[in-house]
């Protein structure tokens, strides 16, 4: 049996920001390793540090102290820039709140990341996802004119467009109800299985959890538990 | 592949509305400095060209020496201007046994260069067949036919020279517009002058250079020239006698400092549009980034969306500026068919300055900021609020600066005015602090519209004094604008009121006062008072022999003189127009005492208690300086360097100067009144009168257009600001909603805070702007002060209406929309 690569290594991962009158630490002496094709959940409640540990892991920001290594780049020694270009390569992400450009249509939305990287075929990328999430008749709609479910799988489909490494979803069903919220999961998870994608799932529902090979439980800025599913068990 | 995005990406923008506030903004700022440059460029050169037709020419040199002819050489060869001489001197003509002295003007054929000279070959100016100057002939103001009894055709003598009566002078441009007559005057061709053998060493003898050409060439001429002058050479300015160039000064000071105020309120609807259109897209930029784009990308992207806004609002304001100095130029040409429109290209790169100094320093930093917001505000709440960051209020100031001193060239009044505004911002940060502090934040108990319409108040107060600021600069511009226009346009018809005297009679003996008087009772006309006038010539100051002439030579320390014979008048009360400066004017029982004008006063250098000695008619007559007057030179009506007290001339035989209106119906009496009384001269200033309206006619035109611009741009800044605070209300309502409160209730709490707010800004403008206008009276007009009492009741309605029916009109969409859609806006984002 071949020993699984590698993904994504944080070493004493630690964050502070400045307050006025002192500084307050969000993120305490983390480490984690994410090995290629793994589904990995951090779990916590609200203020735990869960999207502060996302944001760094994906080289949205910067840590205070320690390491992080994605893709066998050192993200902490890099500058916003080099982090845009990597994050362009090998990262798609999913948030809470979908975070569509309300001027782009369902189509230009999905297209913008790939655009952006500059890949050729990024049209013809973006009517197939569409078609795989359900929406190709909402091709032309704009963020407003569709509902809360449809614009998370249009926010799916963006982050599966330039065939990401690894996957950041950021609470990806808490906008929605019950059953929406089922749907989604059901088709993040199938993409991303479909696609062999790293993915990183931030959380407070554990059920949702559940379905990741590994949970990280967090709590002020710390992990308290990390738990390994068995294979059987993940949906 | 940026360019796909940030075109699709500006497509749809344009139609979200900011870009089109900063657009228009821009639009504005541009077509106002372009309009107004132009049209007070446009104004101006109608009025030199007009002051031209006034001198002949559109530059005169004045020289008592005879001409250079390397003058000549230099403007017609090495500038291409046309050139005209002039000589002009006084002397006895014979006709037989009759003589007459006269003012004579001997000119060149090219003589005038601007303006017409009609003659008739006739003795009467009202018909006759229309005649040219011809070298051998003499033309005549008509009442010097009958002062020398001859007719056209008559042989005259002038020094040596026989010349023949060719007719009448009609219209001389460059007659002397002075109420004074003097002596008849005479045009002769210049090419005669040498046969009369009158220019001898020691003639007294003016000598006028003419030019006239297109502006630029004429100014580097000038410019070439005064290096040569000698002593006996100097221009003649050129609106000094006119009633118009005050009112031209005073117009081009006004629409100079409109336009800046203007500019600035644009300039400042723009910086919140940018501010506001950079928040919109924090987080749409923190996605993108997010997504992979690198700031460079970004700034590529919303770069371009400025350059594209910034290049339309350019092209537009550039046309729509020059499209209204178009209008303009139309409109002079309507009452000054002869006006040549010159096009100048300093309104354009003026616009185009001011657009780029806008869009740098007050849109572009806003954009700069937005790219380089970070990745991690992705998974931030955006703030619904807007700020204005330091360096966004700094960069604005200097663009405010740099604004208000490209645009007036003057660096002390721009630096005043920055000074001046930025005090009132400092003023009304602190006094809404204090507001904000006094009153009491809302007790519990039931939510009622006053309530919640304070605590809105007092919230968005503090956080965006901004906009307390820009809403009463802006009101406070359009009330000043509004008086000072009143201010304006009534001073100019206070200079010329209705029914003024429009005809002067002068060289009235005092046999035909009697006679003058009968006429006037005969035909109803009121006629002003009789000034008496004697001729004399001032010889010493405190027994100080004065030189009466300037020479080069002679470099002693002995004082000029007038150089010239002065129009002398005794009265006992001060005329109309004249203010004592130092000193009384003349008590019941003065003796020989005299009171000078301001100016020859400084000249001379006169101070009170100084003894004048006179030579009147051979005899010597001395007075002491009781008083120094200030005299408006614009008012129509005879001015006088010298007042002397009544006891000093009364035996003098003196001639009067009377004057009456007559309206324009009844001309036909001047005729009636020429041959009753041949030699009196009559001098209609219809013509001028007529001049001064038309130019207040157009002015108030292009200030009424100035209150326009300022009345849009404020507006627009309103509009600016209340769509920046669109995005918190909207969070504020959907809770308000949710939480039950009925429509009814959120109606009146926003009526009321936007009616609060207005009267806030109106209370400050109505303060400042009669500050202002205090300044502006005692300033620019020299006026006591007088309290407008309008204005305070005038601001604060102003200021309620403007500021509530504004909000009112963007934010009852918001009202309309039912809660839940409401709220489901706000968690989309």
């Amino acid at each position: 049996m071949n020993t699984p690569e590698v993904h994504i290594n944080a070493v004493r991962l630690a964050k502070s920001v400045k307050l006025t009158e002192g500084s307050l630490t969000i993120l305490h002496d983390i480490s984690l390793t994410i090995n290629r094709g793994e589904t990995v959940a951090i779990v916590g409640a609200s203020g735990s540090g869960k999207s502060t540990l996302l944001s760094l892991l994906a080289g949205l920001d910067v840590p205070t102290s320690g390491e992080v290594h994605l893709a066998g780049q050192a993200l902490h020694r890099l500058s916003e820039d080099e982090r845009a270009a990597i994050r362009a390569e090998h990262i798609g992400f999913v948030f809470q709140s979908f975070l569509l450009l309300p001027s782009l249509t369902a189509l230009e939305n999905i297209t913008l990341p790939a655009e952006l990287a500059g890949v050729k075929d990024a049209r013809e990328r973006a009517m197939t996802l569409l078609a795989q999430v359900g929406l190709s008749e909402r091709a032309d709609f704009y963020p407003a004119q569709l509902s809360g479910g449809e614009q998370q799988r249009v926010a799916i489909a963006r982050a599966f467009i330039t065939r990401p490494a690894v996957l950041f979803a950021d609470e990806p069903s808490a906008n929605l109800d019950a059953a929406t919220g089922q749907k989604i999961e059901d088709l993040l998870f199938r993409l991303n299985a479909e696609q062999g994608t790293t993915l990183v799932l931030v959380t407070h529902n554990d059920e949702l959890a559940r379905r990741c090979q590994r949970q990280y439980r967090m709590q002020a800025g710390r992990f308290i538990d990390t738990t390994t599913q068995d294979l059987a068990d993940v949906g | 592949m940026w360019a796909s995005i940030a075109w699709r990406l500006f497509w749809r923008e344009l139609s979200r509305g900011e870009l089109w506030v900063i657009a228009f903004a821009l639009f504005l700022a541009v077509g106002s400095v372009v309009s107004l440059s132009g049209i007070t460029e446009g104004v101006k050169s109608a009025l030199l060209q007009r002051s031209a037709q006034f001198n002949a020419a559109d530059k005169v040199l004045r020289s008592s020496q005879p001409f250079d002819e390397q003058l000549f050489t230099l403007a017609e060869q090495q500038y291409q201007l046309s050139t005209a001489r002039q000589m002009q001197f006084d002397s006895m003509l014979f006709a037989g046994d009759a003589m007459q002295l006269a003012t004579i003007k001997a000119v060149s054929s090219s003589y005038p260069l601007r303006g017409e000279l009609v003659l008739y070959r006739s003795e009467l100016v009202t018909a006759g067949e229309t005649t040219e100057l011809k070298p051998g002939q003499v033309f005549f103001e008509a009442r010097l036919f009958d002062l020398l009894g001859v007719n056209v055709g008559d042989e005259v003598e002038l020094g040596l020279a026989k010349l023949q009566v060719g007719g009448v002078i009609v219209n001389e441009p460059d007659a002397p517009l002075s109420v004074f007559g003097g002596s008849p005057r005479v045009i002769m061709h210049l090419d005669d002058v040498p046969a009369t053998e009158i220019v001898q060493p020691g003639s007294r003898i003016g000598y006028r250079y003419l030019f006239a050409g297109d502006t630029t060439s004429l100014a580097q001429f000038e410019a070439e020239v005064n290096d040569k002058l000698t002593v006996h050479q100097r221009w003649q300015k050129m609106d000094r006698e006119s009633a118009i160039g005050g009112a031209l000064e005073r117009a081009e000071r006004f629409l100079l400092l409109a336009g800046l105020l203007g500019i600035v309120l644009a300039a400042c609807a723009a910086a919140v549009a940018a501010s506001r259109y950079s928040q919109r897209h924090t987080q749409a930029v923190a996605v993108i980034k997010a997504l992979g784009a690198t700031t460079a990308q970004i700034r590529l992207i919303y770069g371009s969306h400025l350059l594209l806004v910034v290049l339309f609002s350019l092209l537009c304001g550039l046309v729509a500026g020059q499209l209204a100095i178009g209008a303009v130029q139309l409109g002079i040409n309507l009452y000054m068919p002869d006006y040549r429109a010159e096009f100048s290209i300093r309104p354009l790169w003026l616009g185009t300055l001011t657009c780029v100094i806008c869009a740098l320093l007050f849109a572009a930093r806003p954009m700069w900021r937005l790219s380089n917001t970070a990745a991690i505000e992705v998974l931030k709440q955006p703030a619904a609020q807007f700020v204005l960051d330091k360096l966004q209020w700094l960069t604005g100031a200097a663009a405010i600066w740099a604004l208000m001193w490209l645009f007036s060239g003057e660096l002390v009044l721009s630096i005043g005015l920055f000074l001046l505004c930025a005090a009132f911002a400092a003023l009304l940060i602190a006094t809404a602090a204090v507001i904000v502090r006094l009153v009491k934040p809302a007790a519990a108990g039931q939510a009622s519209a006053p309530k919640l319409a304070i605590a809105n108040l007092r919230r968005r107060l503090w956080a965006n004094s901004f906009q307390l600021i820009t809403f009463s600069l802006a009101i406070f511009l359009a009330l000043l604008l509004y008086f000072l226009r009143a201010e304006l346009i009534g001073q100019w018809q206070r200079q010329i009121p209705q029914g003024a005297p429009n005809q002067f009679l002068v060289n009235i003996n005092q046999q035909q006062r009697t006679v003058l008087n009968n006429f006037a009772d005969e035909q109803q006309l009121q006629l002003d008072q009789y000034y008496p006038v004697v001729r004399g010539r001032l010889m010493s100051i405190n027994d100080e022999q004065l030189q009466q002439e300037a020479s080069k030579e002679d470099r002693s320390q002995q004082r000029v003189g007038v150089g010239r014979e002065l129009n002398l008048t005794w009265l006992s009360a001060l005329p109309k127009n004249n203010h004592i400066l130092q000193g009384d004017w003349f008590t019941g029982g003065a003796t020989a005492q005299v009171s000078v004008e301001e100016e020859i006063a400084e000249r001379l250098e006169l101070k009170l208690g100084d003894s004048l000695a006179f030579s009147i008619g051979g005899q010597q007559v001395s007075a002491v300086v009781s008083s120094i007057r200030k005299v408006d030179w614009n008012s129509l009506q005879p001015n006088f360097y010298m007042i002397l007290s009544p006891d000093l001339l009364a035996e003098f035989p003196a001639t009067f100067i009377t004057a009456f209106y007559l309206p324009p119906e009844r001309n036909a009496l001047l005729n009636q009144l020429a041959r009753l009384l041949p030699t009196v001269s009559v001098i209609s200033v219809d013509n001028i009168i007529a001049q001064v309206n038309d130019i207040i006619d157009q002015v108030t035109v292009a200030l009424s257009f100035i209150l326009l611009i300022i009345c849009l741009a404020a507006a627009l800044v309103l509009v600016a600001q209340v769509q920046a605070t669109l995005e918190q209300r909207e969070q504020e309502l959907a809770i308000l909603r949710t939480l039950g409160a009925r429509y009814a209730l959120l109606r009146n709490a926003l009526l009321l805070e936007f009616a609060l707010l207005g009267a806030m800004a109106g209370g400050f403008a109505t303060i400042l702007a009669e500050l202002m206008l205090l300044l502006v009276q005692q300033r620019v007009f020299e006026l006591p002060f007088t309290p407008h009492y309008s204005l305070w009741w005038m601001g604060p309605t102003l200021g309620i209406s403007m500021v509530t029916l504004l909000g009112w009109w963007q934010l009852r969409r918001l009202l309309s929309i039912p809660g839940a859609q409401l709220m489901r806006r706000v968690l989309q984002g």
